[in-house]
């Protein structure tokens, strides 16, 4: 079995990394461990610290890093290992021109150097604060994250790493020593700029760092390399005059669809990217970008920071399958260098989504796991939205006790992640607060997204009561039709067949309690829906 | 070999007057203890039914447990009694003088029978089918 490697960049590398932890918590990558880095320029980046947490979440579900393992044909399935890397634009080196110390040394080099850089870089582009990532200028973009990787080796060579810094180099030496069974899948966008930046140079500056370790190291040749061509999906209030005068850089949304055109051209050519990977899955998104600004015309450009936080996207999703055909390919099949893209089925001015779409002849699995883990996110809400009272009741009234010492903690972080998967019911308000299926479902453009449109309405009240046990439109899945005079609703389903013949078997390898209650949960709305 | 049926007991509940004899009354006696387990095992079973008509209940303060337990415990009480009724007022009526003052030990016997056979049937089974609607009528509390 290969061994995975995950690099997400960007603010879209990381909601693509939130859609793709999402995938292994509904299990579909059994058996595996998947080491995950998320790279981004902006330290303080909303995103980013939003995706952190859904990992650090799920690797406190599976019992943390150091006391997990691969579990099979359940949810939370694969291990994850998670490290964090961002270059420190933060202190004093806020600038390229500050980084690049062209106002070092003696006068006749500073004006050489400043000649080089302005050959390079407009003025605007050398004064930029990077601190909130490379703003699409993708130019200096690449030539900083190449630099920022190698000099955090050099760091970690001179014992002067910070925290961020180690964690680069764990993660090199782990992508080192899998050898020639290495599979790294890098997530970004090519319209924006972090992402956009580093995927052309994100191999060779892996290659690179290693050998600044020792000179006789080398990522294998073998190692196997895939990445997203996502090209560009929404929009945001364009930037005005003052903020320009003030930032002297700022993204514009009106440009993305000119970058993607230009960087899918230098894809196309480019040799080093041929080369290097084996597969380009090329994502997009042709009808209605949605606008993270929407109904606030007079907000400023959005340049990043803790407020850069925007809702999922589907193609985020089409990403996070990509990295799955790209890690169940036979090694046999990515010779060479690939662009593959699909196309969806597109009538009465949407999008008609399938399973199939998303995971080829893998869907029923896929259904299979997707809906079992959105009939839990109900599950758990019709337990006022806390798992410990399910538990707790199973051991007071239904004589299992194996789950009562879950703890309230972990509890706590099993509730969250579910929450933040599907949805989250504000009592309080009596509002429904959209999570991240929701929010896939409403970038689809599409009701019938899957499941019932009834499955995902934004109104407190009816989604409360909305019968889980109907999840597909395919009735021969249904597993609760309650009548007047009989039937049972999904809840009390769902508690009669949590039995003996449910528990988790031997071959789930599940050890930690919240792994055994997870995977009989499972097993139970498994058996019930009856897809595979 | 002899099968054994309620022939006098039914009889007398069918309203036909049976006269007891020394020679019929241990027969009279058996029937009596038999139906008692009899009215359990039909009491039992529709504690089973009502048990699985209700549904496990969502939230904090589910009390389907509680319903079953209770619905259990009246069905329980209520084949004692109707037990109780038949035998003091349907099956004394057939009986005169000594008979009628013997047949309250019969009674009370043939009571404790249902509700032995009614409560421990209810509590074994209940152990045995432990992970069903029937289970939570006696949760084991570990």
């Amino acid at each position: 079995m290969d061994n995975l490697f995950i690099i997400g960049i960007g603010g879209t590398g990381m909601r693509c990394i939130d859609a793709f932890t999402h995938l292994c918590a509904i299990g579909m990558f059994d058996n595996q461990e998947i080491d995950i880095l998320t790279l981004d320029t902006d330290t303080n980046n909303g995103n980013k610290s939003k995706t952190e947490q859904l990992i650090e979440r799920y690797i406190k579900i599976k019992g943390g890093e150091k006391n997990s393992s691969p579990t099979n044909n359940t949810f939370f399935s694969a291990k994850i290992n998670h490290y964090r890397y961002a270059p420190e634009y933060s202190d004093d080196e806020k600038t390229y021109r500050l980084i690049s110390q062209q106002d070092k040394g003696e006068e006749m080099i500073q004006r050489q150097n400043k000649a080089l850089s302005d050959l390079f870089f407009d003025e605007n582009v050398q004064n930029f604060r990077l601190d909130h990532g490379y703003r699409a200028q993708t130019h200096i973009g690449s030539h900083l994250m190449y630099h920022a990787m190698l000099n955090a080796m050099n760091n970690f060579n001179n014992d002067d790493a910070n925290e961020q810094e180690n964690e680069l180099a764990e993660f090199l030496n782990k992508v080192y020593r899998a050898g020639d069974e290495a599979r790294v899948f890098i997530f970004g966008s090519v319209f924006g700029g972090t992402g956009a930046s580093s995927i052309p140079v994100i191999p060779r500056a892996l290659k690179d760092a290693i050998k600044l370790k020792d000179k006789t190291l080398e990522i294998s040749q073998d190692t196997l390399f895939g990445s997203t061509l996502l090209t560009s999906y929404f929009t945001f209030n364009p930037p005005k005059n003052i903020q320009l005068k003030k930032d002297f850089v700022v993204a514009d949304s009106n440009k993305f669809e000119m970058n993607s055109q230009a960087a899918l051209m230098f894809y196309e050519d480019n040799t080093t990217v041929q080369q290097t990977y084996s597969r380009m899955y090329h994502i997009g998104w042709p009808i209605s970008f949605i606008n993270y600004d929407e109904g606030n015309k007079e907000k400023e450009t959005t340049t990043g920071g803790a407020e850069q936080k925007n809702p999922a996207h589907i193609v985020e999703l089409m990403c996070a399958c990509a990295a799955y055909e790209f890690f169940n390919i036979k090694r046999e099949k990515l010779e060479g260098h690939e662009i593959l893209y699909k196309s969806i089925e597109f009538k009465d001015n949407t999008y008609n989504f399938h399973f199939q779409d998303f995971f080829g002849k893998d869907y029923k699995k896929f259904m299979d796991k997707l809906g079992a883990f959105y009939a839990t996110n109900f599950l758990i809400h019709k337990d006022d939205g806390n798992i410990k009272i399910l538990t707790d009741k199973l051991a007071k009234d239904y004589n299992i006790s194996d789950y009562k010492d879950l703890t309230v903690e972990v509890a706590r972080e099993i509730n969250n992640y579910f929450k933040y998967f599907g949805f989250d019911l504000d009592k309080e308000n009596g509002m429904v607060i959209q999570g991240w299926l929701h929010q896939i479902q409403k970038s689809a453009l599409n009701p019938n997204f899957l499941f019932q449109p009834e499955a995902y309405i934004n109104d407190y009240r009816t989604l409360r009561k909305y019968n889980f046990g109907q999840l597909f439109s395919n009735e021969k899945f249904h597993f609760s039709n309650p009548t007047w005079y009989r039937g049972d609703s999904p809840y009390s389903k769902f508690i009669q067949n949590f039995n003996e013949k449910t528990k988790p078997n031997e071959d789930q390898k599940v050890e930690h309690l919240p792994e055994r209650l997870l995977a009989h949960i499972y097993n139970t709305i498994s058996s019930l829906h009856g897809i595979i | 070999m002899k099968t054994f049926t309620l022939s006098i007991l039914f009889r007398i509940i069918g309203g036909e007057r049976v006269p007891i004899t020394s020679g019929n009354w241990q027969q009279l006696q058996l029937e009596v203890f038999v139906f008692g387990a009899i009215i359990a095992v039909v009491f039992l079973l529709i504690a089973w039914l009502i048990s699985n008509s209700i549904a496990f209940e969502e939230g904090k303060d589910a009390k389907d447990a509680r319903k079953r337990r209770v619905a259990f415990i009246i069905l329980g009480v209520i084949a004692i009694i109707l037990l109780f009724f038949i035998n003091s007022f349907v099956v004394t009526e057939n009986l005169k003088g000594a008979q009628e003052k013997r047949f309250v030990q019969v009674n009370v016997i043939g009571i404790i029978i249902d509700a032995l056979v009614y409560f421990v049937g209810g509590f074994i089974t209940s152990k045995i089918f432990k992970n069903t609607k029937w289970g939570t009528i006696f949760p084991t509390r570990k």
